[in-house]
């Protein structure tokens, strides 16, 4: 092999290793800008399989909301996920944020339990700081007659993804949420 | 009243979201697949039945993504949905992604296009377009959605989204080139 055999090899492998590169970077942005719909599909995957029917999907790109309804009951979740950190500085620096509120919602027995449901519902949201984590909010909903009791939450999808894969069902921390406003909410109707 | 208000409202709601139960199960089956959702698009105001999911496919060697777009026609109402049924088209793009493009692809594009302009992807043939480093087969249904959106529908939708699955992967095949490059998804 000459040396001119050599040199062009050589700039070959590497122009193979830049696109590889590039492919690379290209894909870490990929990964931080797509992470929130990787999010929702494993969460309607865990409650579709797990018994629950999807009866609302909302999406534009950044903001999702989605509502499942108990296969063999009435009570009602809804997911809304916001995506923070899409850029991958942003996803880097703060890991790969994404704001979840969740709701559990139960169909109301009475006309005066889904109005004063409403009616907390108007009291609350005179507070400015009422969509910050942890604040439980309860609201009601004439046209179908349910009570929803959410809370917000922020989380970090690095906790539950490693680039596209599944490394902890985020299904199970939403639960834990979704259980812990169930109880509240059977609490507050039964009072 | 409210009872039955809300009951009302309830098997309204119910038959509403048919088309929202079946894109649930499409999601479910190929998350299990280990196929995960990596692009949303739901329909506006003025077209609530349109929901298109993008799906990566990490897991096939062959493709890069897998993209469902249902789109309800009839069903909306109780007495439509009497007559002629809760009916909604399904259609699946799969795309082959070759990571290094170069001029004798669009050579190979030109030729593809030329033997697809008569492929109707709506009559059930699949169709190919090629995207300069990427090729795209795309094949549409029509699907009755009171067939395929409950718990019991499970397997029927699996075979629906695997028959289709393949046929447009079968296709793709011979543009997938042995890559420099691994696929990044």
């Amino acid at each position: 092999m000459t040396t001119t055999d050599n040199a062009a090899e050589a700039s070959e492998a590497r122009f193979t290793a830049l696109v590889a590169a590039s492919w690379k970077r290209h894909n870490a942005w990929e990964q931080s800008r797509r992470s929130d719909d990787v999010a929702l599909g494993a969460t309607i995957t865990s409650y579709v399989t797990a018994g629950w029917r999807l009866v609302d999907l909302e999406s534009n790109g950044t903001n999702h909301l989605v509502r499942f309804q108990a296969g063999q009951g009435t009570d009602r979740l809804l997911v809304q996920l916001q995506a923070l950190c899409e850029d991958p500085v942003r996803a880097k620096a703060l890991g790969r944020l994404v704001r979840a509120e969740v709701a559990y919602g139960v169909r109301a027995e009475n006309f005066g339990a889904v109005k004063q449901a409403v009616k907390d519902e108007l009291k609350s949201s005179m507070v400015a700081n009422s969509s910050e984590p942890g604040v439980i909010t309860v609201d009601g909903d004439f046209t179908t007659g349910y009570i929803y009791a959410s809370v917000p939450l922020i989380l970090d999808l690095d906790d539950y993804f490693d680039g596209f894969a599944v490394k902890a069902p985020i299904a199970n921390d939403l639960h834990t949420a979704l259980h812990s406003l169930h109880k509240y909410l059977m609490g507050r109707l039964a009072s | 009243m409210l009872k039955m208000l809300t009951d009302f409202a309830a098997r309204s709601e119910a038959r509403e979201s048919r088309d929202e139960a079946v894109i649930g199960e499409i999601v479910a089956a190929m998350g299990r697949q280990g196929f995960p959702t990596i692009e949303f698009s739901t329909g506006t105001a003025a077209d609530t039945g349109f929901q298109a999911i993008k799906f990566a496919t990490p897991a096939d060697p062959v493709l890069h993504t897998v993209t469902v777009i249902l789109d309800r026609k009839t069903g909306g109402s109780a007495l439509q949905e009497k007559v002629i049924g809760s009916k909604a088209t399904i259609r699946m793009v799969a795309e082959v992604k070759n990571f290094v493009a170069d001029p004798d692809d669009l050579l190979a594009m030109w030729r593809t296009d030329a033997q697809n302009i008569l492929r109707m992807p709506m009559m059930g043939q699949v169709r190919l377009d090629h995207r300069l480093n990427s090729v795209i087969a795309t094949k549409q249904i029509l699907v009755e959605l009171t067939e395929l959106d409950g718990p019991e529908d499970r397997t029927r939708v699996e075979q629906l989204l695997w028959g289709v699955y393949n046929e447009l992967r079968e296709a793709l095949v011979p543009y997938k080139r042995q890559s420099i490059v691994e696929d990044p998804m």
